[in-house]
């Protein structure tokens, strides 16, 4: 069994800082909230921390992290589920700042737009486009991350890009209509 | 892939994705320090962040709530826990109010910046992070609220 140094510790930290935002960008979908995401990122890191052990504590290759996120927030999401009653209605009030893309003081009126209308996209399509756009996977890597045919996440990808220019277009000529 | 959506792809690339807040990145820090020590870590032992704590004042003459809209920053509506499909709307930060099923809810961030006060059709309950209320059909229903690091 390897065991572990703050040299580990160092690599691990280097790791975090250069993957928090895309791997924090994904378990975002599967959170209400960024602070659960963040949560839900801190439980991943010890999975793989001890998924690691055989290879020598090295940081984990970003598929297996995003592995990993995802079964973390699916589980999150079932206990959340079973903790809430099943007739109770949540109406979850956050401040605009719990936006997972990143305001900036520069903003055009297209970004504002553009970020909520990625929120409101269907799961299924959001999770491809969040992880091609800002996770940086491939589509045979997404595809074997959702356990889809590289097709099925190509057209994934294509569709929520599709989806988000047809809403776009829209709110732009009823906004000068 | 045609230039349009070519383009679109450029727009979103150009959205950057928030990284870990302050305390999210020094509390992954120190369990990363924790499992380089070979500490038997648990993940039951970590503090959430999302955790808050709840200050439930359950109303006994409840409404139904949800708030009115507006656009910009201020208040975000979440989904519904049993309805994916809901549209989140945002509403504005300080005085906000809104009509849902005929009952007026305002709410106004508390003098002591400590949670809100909430305004159930003229009733008010303090709310820290989260409050029940009733529906006038009888739904149990949670308002929670939260700030975002």
């Amino acid at each position: 069994m390897s065991s572990t140094s703050p040299a580990h510790g160092t690599a691990w930290k280097d790791w975090l800082n250069e993957n928090a935002s895309r791997l924090l960008a994904y378990a975002r979908q599967r959170c209400e909230s960024m602070e659960e995401a963040e949560d839900v990122l801190q439980d991943a890191l010890i999975k793989l921390w001890h998924y690691q052990e055989e290879r020598d504590y090295r940081p984990p290759d970003i598929p297996l992290a995003f592995s990993v996120l995802r079964y973390i927030g699916l589980d999150h999401g079932r206990k959340k589920g079973r903790q809430e009653k099943r007739n109770q209605k949540i109406v979850q009030f956050q401040s605009g700042q719990d936006e997972w893309l990143d305001p900036t003081a520069e903003d055009t009126e297209d970004a504002i737009i553009l970020r909520r209308e990625v929120d409101q996209l269907p799961e299924k399509l959001r999770e491809v486009l969040v992880l091609k756009i800002w996770s940086g996977l491939t589509f045979a890597e997404i595809a074997d991350l959702l356990k889809i045919s590289n097709n099925t996440a190509a057209s994934r990808y294509r569709y929520a890009l599709q989806q988000l220019q047809k809403k776009l277009k829209h709110l732009k000529d009823s906004s000068h209509g | 892939m045609d230039k349009s959506l070519q383009k679109l792809e450029a727009d979103l690339e150009n959205l950057i994705p928030r990284g870990l807040s302050d305390q999210g990145k020094h509390q992954c820090e120190q369990l990363i320090d924790r499992l380089a020590e070979q500490d038997k870590v648990d993940s039951a032992e970590i503090v959430p962040l999302s955790s808050t704590s709840l200050s439930w004042k359950s109303s006994a003459a409840a409404a139904a709530v949800i708030l009115g809209v507006g656009l910009g920053s201020g208040w975000y509506l979440g989904n519904y826990v049993n309805d994916s499909n809901a549209t989140p709307v945002v509403v504005e930060p300080e005085i906000q109010s809104g009509i849902f099923g005929g009952d007026l809810i305002t709410t106004v961030p508390a003098q002591d910046g400590k949670g809100k006060t909430i305004v159930i059709n003229g009733t008010t309950e303090n709310g820290d992070d989260e409050i029940n209320v009733k529906s006038r059909t009888g739904e149990n229903i949670t308002l929670r609220f939260s700030e975002a690091q």
